[in-house]
């Protein structure tokens, strides 16, 4: 834990109420991420690891505790401003891509640029590096539907790259993959890791756990272990990405 | 800017859900201007107080008859009219000017009516306005005659056109074989009912052959001819009222066995009165697309929001903000409002077009398809309004979307 805390929780408390019935999907995470690390978050379903990625994400408000990203009080803000905060400091990977269908590669990568009020030139110059540092420069202006699965989890990753974040949060990037593919995924996020990119991503998968820095492992809401390791190495069968900024 | 282009790409992402939105749209618009274009024009052809003709001369029986049969060429004159009483009536103080005429001839579906000559030189169908000619001449002599210019476009006809007129008005009545009239001249459109009428000299009529002695006779004496009626032109008081003098003609013919005089604006309104409950219907026809239209439009965003719910949410988490995702909402409702209503506009005039042509061939009546109406004056502001309107509660639906459950939840 070198670098400086990106992420600092303390008593964070999340609490839902399902039919009259109080349900706490985090009872007090204390927790402290540095930049660069990259973090697997494990559990079985329920154990509140989503939850706890929800709340990283800013899309989900806790009860209690407090949340501090990049040294600002998450609790403080309201929705615009944790829009404003998901699209300058986050980016967001899904389990199932989430990309505009009808939409090329380029354009569904531009979209978090958007928001951001970057003009049309400078949009397709960052969509277009963001889509060469993770293998794409050939497949821009494919639709979704001509990419593979692992093409597509690529272009989401370059969608999540394309703002510069300082955190990539990844919601089981590779549960829609197979295995191969899902390599290559974990290779791309180790050589971002490498760049140091900030990266955490909830899987309930231990062989894709293996290649992060750091292991949470969640159980009922609490943080039950927490552990460093020395990362397996992806090796994937395509060329690797270009791993340029 | 950069809404329209999320805009643009939102509407492409759901162009299915979109076009069902606009063609919702379309298909209430194309509906509401079609049943208000025809609802106001059938009350403007019958309102248009007597086509420049104060009031009528004509037989006994039904004034609405009268009405129809002069002015609108419809149906049969209920009787005749004597000529003396017409020259009587002509001097009567109330009356400005009379023009006699004799309805009753046809040729191929168009009203063959004898009038007299000089009403097509003197008549003002409108206010200062007499009827001009388009091509050709008058008729001067015997076997003459001037076509308006509908009846001149509906049976393809120019100057020199020769046709034997049919006594009657049905298809199987008796032709006139060995008169053969000729068309001297068109007459230029005037958008009233007087464009569909060929017009004969009146004293032509009395010498077409098939009419028997008695008629025949009447060429020769004006004092022995009957007319249908007679187009009366009423003097005016100071403010534009008819000369109060017409009451004293009214009840005068009203005592006599012979005629009596109709005011067409006393006569129409009471068709109306008949009509009315057409009317009624399609004014509640009306009201009801107008409420299908927004209730469709609204359901059709609601839908291609279900559609778009992943979408809006996946936004939100690359940093949409609320503004940008309501103005999206909303912004795309304007463009699919205003789809609909291009499309709309389009679809209701075609319809207008087709169905003014039916209503021609079908009963001869006039309607102005590309007349402005009401429908237009409140749909062009209305439709961009309602469609904001109704993408007001999908965008507040937008709002509030549960980001993790929509982004989580599999793919419908």
């Amino acid at each position: 834990m070198a670098g400086p805390a990106l992420i600092e929780l303390v008593g964070l408390v999340r609490t839902y109420h399902v039919g009259g019935t109080e349900v706490k999907a985090l009872g007090g995470i204390n927790l402290t991420i540095t930049e660069g690390e990259f973090v697997a978050i494990m559990g079985s379903s329920g154990s509140g690891k989503s939850t706890l990625m929800n709340t990283l994400g800013c899309l989900d408000r806790p009860d209690g505790g407090t949340y501090r990203l990049a040294g600002t009080e998450v609790a403080g803000l309201d929705r615009d401003a944790l829009a404003d905060l998901r699209n300058h400091t986050l980016g967001f990977v899904f389990q199932s891509f989430n990309l505009l269908s009808r939409t090329s590669a380029r354009e569904n990568v531009e979209l978090p640029l958007l928001y951001a009020g970057v003009g049309s030139a400078e949009r397709d110059q960052r969509a277009r590096k963001a889509l060469e540092r993770v293998g794409l420069a050939d497949r821009m202006d494919h639709h979704p539907n001509q990419l593979s699965g692992g093409q597509q989890q690529r272009v989401a990753i370059a969608r999540a790259l394309v703002n510069t974040p300082r955190m990539i949060l990844a919601d089981e990037p590779t549960g829609n993959l197979d295995t191969a593919t899902s390599i290559e995924i974990m290779a791309l996020f180790q050589a971002l890791g490498r760049e140091g990119m900030t990266i955490v991503l909830v899987t309930h998968e231990p062989d894709i756990a293996v290649y992060a820095t750091r292991v949470l492992t969640m159980r009922d809401g609490l943080i039950v272990a927490d552990r460093l390791q020395e990362p397996q190495q992806a090796v994937a069968s395509t060329p690797p990405p270009v791993a340029a900024t | 800017m950069h809404l329209l282009t999320i805009a643009r790409i939102s509407l492409r992402q759901h162009r299915v859900s979109s076009a069902v939105a606009a063609l919702a749209l379309a298909v209430g618009v194309a509906l509401l201007l079609t049943v208000t274009a025809l609802r106001e024009q059938t009350q403007a052809r019958f309102t248009q107080v007597g086509l420049g003709v104060d009031a009528l001369l004509g037989p006994k029986g039904s004034p609405l008859q009268i009405v129809l049969n002069a002015l609108y060429h419809l149906e049969d004159m209920p009787g005749t009219v004597p000529w003396p009483l017409f020259t009587a009536v002509k001097q009567h103080p109330a009356v400005a000017d009379g023009f006699a005429l004799v309805t009753g001839h046809s040729y191929s579906g168009v009203r063959v009516n004898a009038v007299e000559t000089r009403f097509l030189a003197k008549f003002t169908w409108k206010p200062d306005t007499r009827f001009a000619l388009a091509q050709g001449r008058l008729a001067e002599a015997r076997h003459e005659a001037v076509a308006g210019a509908e009846a001149a476009v509906r049976l393809g006809i120019t100057p020199g056109f020769r046709f034997c007129p049919v006594c009657g008005v049905d298809p199987g009545d008796p032709v006139h074989d060995q008169d053969h009239i000729t068309i001297t001249g068109i007459l230029a459109p005037t958008g009233t009912p007087h464009d569909r009428v060929i017009y004969l000299r009146l004293e032509d009529f009395y010498t077409l052959g098939g009419h028997g002695s008695a008629t025949g006779a009447m060429a020769d004496d004006p004092a022995h001819r009957t007319i249908s009626g007679a187009y009366l032109v009423l003097r005016r008081i100071r403010g534009g009222g008819y000369h109060p003098a017409i009451q004293d003609l009214q009840y005068q013919l009203q005592q006599s066995p012979q005629a009596q005089v109709v005011l067409p604006a006393e006569t129409l309104p009471k068709l109306l009165s008949i009509i009315g409950w057409v009317d009624r219907v399609l004014a509640a026809i009306a009201l009801v697309v107008a409420a299908l239209a927004t209730a469709l439009l609204t359901l059709a965003l609601l839908a291609s929001l279900r559609e778009r719910r992943r979408d809006l949410a996946l936004l939100r988490a690359l940093g949409a903000g609320r503004r940008t995702i309501l103005g999206l909402i909303l912004l795309q409702a304007l463009v699919i409002s205003l789809a609909g209503l291009t499309v709309g506009l389009a679809l209701g005039q075609g319809l207008l077009v087709i169905g003014c042509g039916i209503l021609r061939a079908k009963t001869g009546l006039v309607f102005d398809p590309w007349t402005w109406t009401t429908a237009h004056s409140l749909l062009l502001p209305l439709v961009p309004l309602v469609g904001v309107g109704a993408g007001l509660l999908p965008a507040l639906q937008a709002y509030r979307l549960p980001l993790l459950d929509t982004l989580t939840a599999p793919h419908a």
